[in-house]
């Protein structure tokens, strides 16, 4: 019950934040130089014919009117019509929202389960062979660009190892099922299709582990540095000078305390990801919300950038909401 | 005499730092025989805690470590991996200074205990025998306990659930080191008492590490007393209190607190003003959602005179620190008035009570964690001093006055807390206070987190400054014996209420309450035919 009223506060804390960041963003990509309209009218067109699209798009009328206008729509799930494409904005969140989210879940698993491997892994060797290395290789992890990282891998394992698929999107066109979820793996195995949810898991791989390196030093180094002060910590050593056995000792004594300096960190590189794909979306073709979301900043297409914004600031939100019950779970010392 | 069980001959311990090798341990030998109790007693920085270390291998990694230690004819000193778990535990078991973080945060009470019961003492119901191992320790409801959380217990309970997991070891030989810091004097008695109890089966041997001689002096058969990592004077505790040989050893026993010695100076007659009038107040701590608010102070009423000391004596959470917090006006009285210079400060605002704060300061329990590591002394204590003092030669001028005040040289100024012993970052947190000239100063516990020796030279200090009468003071303390000399006035609060107040004198002699006879009986003094 007491969960139920955290969420349902949390939740509630929403609406001011989608508010705010919608007022932002709504008027600070029209300071930006470059007009849409210009953009999207032939180049013969007319003073008039300008004119005309102007006011089709309703960006004749003064800012806060326009504003007023937008957030009556999107509180009735309109999210407006894409400048350049004429497609609802709302479409095409729907198709490429899930297609992010699924890349960058699988990615941020990857590096928590990882991170916290390697981080305890690196603190019980502290100063020694496997602390180096795993340092080292957090460090090189997250200076490599991504595009970078992704384009290597492909290299390796699609075009010399020839074991990954091409870099062509979610699954091949064979393969393909119909959408139901949006989440390729779910809709694979919703269809009742294990070769096509296979091929989807291929697909998947090379980006995840791109962006699960890229992401995962900030969360070995932390998990290091928490993992090190809880074997300093007198309750550890306790457990140690009473003599129980290694396994119980990490398991129960040394993850577990852990484990509850990690989710909120976590939500942050979380949050980052949903935002910030778009260059490995870029590298494997993958028709997600980062590169959706940089072709309506070229061409100025303000629903998309403001919708986007308010997607992203929603997920953060959640994310935070979901790290603190994890927190509250892990900790019994956190109340929410 | 029977063999001993643990035998330590010759041990020296060496800790190489950046600024030199400190040398913990010079060549200690000491024995514990079964079912004896050996107090082993010191100040900080005496080496005690390091026997302790050696004993469970836990010395700091760069220590060096050299003698002779056998325990129940083991050779403790070449014990590697497996060999050494299982000694771990089994062999000596170890209870924690701090039991609140030597507990598993996390973890529920009862399964840190099944853990090393499984471990250790396998067999049968384990849950059953955990709660069996609850509540002979003394705990009352060791069920509910079972599913509880470290954060969920009083220090108390935490050091007997810290005791509890020690003995679920079943080890040969208990070791507690410091195991009543931050308790309350009756807390203290009982907690040792427990401690010492392990022994009376005849096969265990009890070693308890303490700077507190009075009250190792009540349950140690033996005392070792140990100086700058020296063992000075072995003996039966009875001896040793009775008949001390080493100079340091007198210097402990005189600087326990003595129930008896009576306040010097007497308050002059009525008619002085009142600085603080507290009426009727209630306070409140607002409480979690969906239980009922629990009272932390009801119906308490007090005047604080200039030149008065009066001492606010408690058991841990009687709410003595609650009113202290009212008094200083950071927690505002559900009900009743606080007047402070004839002003009604608890239906003041915030903003308007700064003004008043001028004139009254507090000092804190610990001092290093009252001062900010990163000021200099001088900074210390001219922060308060900024508000009413602009010129900053005056203003130096003052800072020395006050340091001289406290019995610190001026040449402190320009140190850092971390240069700071104890004794003299408590003395500087007591410069702080007096340096804006207040007219009320409020004392938290002042010496209850220093050594014994350096405690009665700072309470000798606070005895000096009372005495001068020139203003206000409120010393809260859960040690009836600290405040006799200190004091004009006792208010001994239980349970959110006053229970009794008067004249020093007359509430040691004559105490109306049960609560009173209890703290007094409490109050640490040298058992000088402890058995």
């Amino acid at each position: 019950m007491r969960i139920a009223a955290f969420i349902a506060k949390r939740l509630a804390l929403l609406i001011p934040v989608l508010i705010g960041v919608s007022i932002a963003s709504f008027f600070l990509i029209r300071l930006i130089p470059g007009d849409p309209v210009l953009l999207i009218v032939p180049e013969t067109a007319t003073e008039a014919d300008i004119a005309a699209a102007r006011e089709r798009l309703g960006l004749d009328q003064p800012v806060p009117v326009q504003y007023l206008r937008y957030l009556g729509g999107v509180l009735q799930g309109d999210f407006g019509t894409s400048i350049a494409t004429n497609r609802p904005v709302a479409m095409d969140l729907a198709q490429r929202l899930p297609v992010t989210l699924e890349l960058v879940t699988l990615a941020m698993l990857l590096a928590v389960a990882a991170s916290v491997a390697l981080g305890v892994h690196a603190a019980r060797r502290l100063n020694r062979l496997g602390d180096m290395v795993t340092r080292i290789g957090a460090i090189i992890g997250n200076s490599l660009p991504e595009f970078w990282l992704g384009i290597m891998l492909i290299l390796l394992f699609y075009q010399g190892l020839g074991i990954a698929p091409a870099p062509s999107g979610r699954i091949d066109s064979a393969l393909a099922v119909p959408t139901v979820t949006g989440l390729i793996t779910v809709d694979t195995l919703l269809a009742g299709r294990w070769d096509s949810f296979l091929n989807a898991l291929a697909h998947l791989a090379l980006p995840v582990v791109t962006l699960a390196v890229a992401t995962s030093a900030p969360l070995i180094r932390s998990v290091r540095a928490s993992a090190i002060e809880v074997m300093q910590s007198d309750n550890y050593r306790c457990a140690a000078a009473h003599g129980l056995p290694e396994g119980r000792l990490v398991n129960r004594y040394l993850m577990r305390q852990t484990l509850t300096r990690l989710p909120a960190l976590a939500a942050l590189v979380f949050g980052n990801l949903i935002g910030g794909s778009v260059l490995i979306e870029f590298v494997f073709s993958w028709q997600g919300l980062g590169q959706w979301a940089l072709r309506g900043m070229q061409v100025r297409d303000y629903p998309v950038i403001q919708s986007f914004v308010l997607v992203t600031a929603t997920a953060y939100v959640l994310v935070f909401l979901v790290a603190d019950i994890v927190q509250a779970m892990l900790d019994p010392r956190v109340r929410i | 005499m029977t063999a001993p069980l643990l035998e330590i001959r010759d041990l020296r311990v060496a800790i190489p730092t950046a600024t030199g090798v400190i040398e913990a341990l010079r060549g200690v030998s000491l024995s514990v025989a079964p079912g004896e109790v050996l107090g082993i007693v010191g100040e900080s920085g005496g080496g005690k805690s390091m026997i302790a270390r050696t004993l469970t291998h836990l010395l700091p990694a760069q220590a060096e470590a050299q003698g002779q230690v056998t325990l129940a004819g083991t050779d403790v000193m070449t014990l590697r991996g497996e060999a050494l778990r299982r000694f771990r535990g089994r062999s000596v078991g170890l209870c924690f200074q701090n039991p609140r973080s030597a507990l598993n945060p996390v973890r529920k009470i009862g399964d840190q205990l099944i853990d090393r019961l499984r471990e250790h003492a396998p067999g049968g119901d384990l849950r059953a025998r955990a709660v069996t191992a609850l509540a002979a320790v003394g705990l009352r409801s060791p069920e509910t306990m079972m599913g509880q959380f470290p954060h969920q217990l009083s220090g108390g309970m935490a050091q007997r659930v810290m005791i509890a997991l020690s003995l679920a070891c079943n080890p040969r030989l208990l070791v507690a080191d410091e195991p009543t810091t931050g308790l309350d004097v009756t807390l203290t008695g009982e907690i040792l008492t427990l401690i010492a109890r392990q022994a009376r089966d005849g096969a265990r041997g009890v070693m308890i590490i303490s700077h507190d001689i009075a009250a190792l002096s009540k349950v140690s058969d033996r005392l070792v007393v140990m100086e700058k990592g020296l063992i000075v004077e072995e003996g039966s505790t009875r001896r040793i209190v009775t008949a001390p040989r080493h100079r340091y050893t007198r210097r402990l026993i005189e600087a326990v607190p003595d129930v008896t010695t009576r306040r010097r100076a007497q308050p002059r007659e009525d008619g002085r003003s009142v600085v603080m009038a507290i009426r009727d107040i209630d306070v409140t701590y607002p409480a979690r959602f969906g239980r009922r608010p629990a009272p932390a102070l009801t119906g308490v009423s007090l005047d604080i005179r200039m030149g008065d000391t009066i001492a606010v004596v408690g058991e841990s959470g009687s709410g003595k620190s609650t009113l202290s917090r009212a008094i200083m006006g950071l927690l505002a009285p559900s009900r009743g008035e606080i007047r402070f210079r004839g002003k009604t400060m608890s239906s003041m605002r915030f903003s308007a009570r700064r003004g008043l704060r001028r004139y009254m300061q507090m000092v804190f329990q610990d001092p290093f964690d009252a001062l900010n590591p990163r000021m200099s002394v001088e900074d210390i204590v001219s922060d308060p001093l900024r508000l009413v003092e602009r010129d900053a030669a005056r203003r130096s001028a003052a800072i020395d006055r006050v340091l001289v005040e406290v019995g610190l040289d001026p040449t402190f100024r320009t140190r850092r807390p971390h240069e700071l012993s104890g004794g003299q970052a408590q003395r500087v947190g007591i410069a702080r206070a007096l340096s804006i000239a207040p007219e009320l100063v409020v004392l938290d516990e002042p010496a209850s987190a220093l050594d014994v020796t350096v405690q009665a030279q700072l309470l000798d200090l606070i005895r000096r400054l009372t005495e001068r009468r020139d203003r206000a003071y409120l010393i809260v303390s859960h040690d009836l014996a600290t405040v006799r000399a200190l004091c004009d006035r006792v208010v001994v609060i239980d349970a959110g209420r006053i229970v009794e107040e008067g004249p020093t004198e007359h509430v040691f002699t004559n105490p109306a309450s049960p609560k009173t006879r209890a703290l007094l009986d409490a109050a640490p003094r040298l058992y000088t035919d402890a058995t």
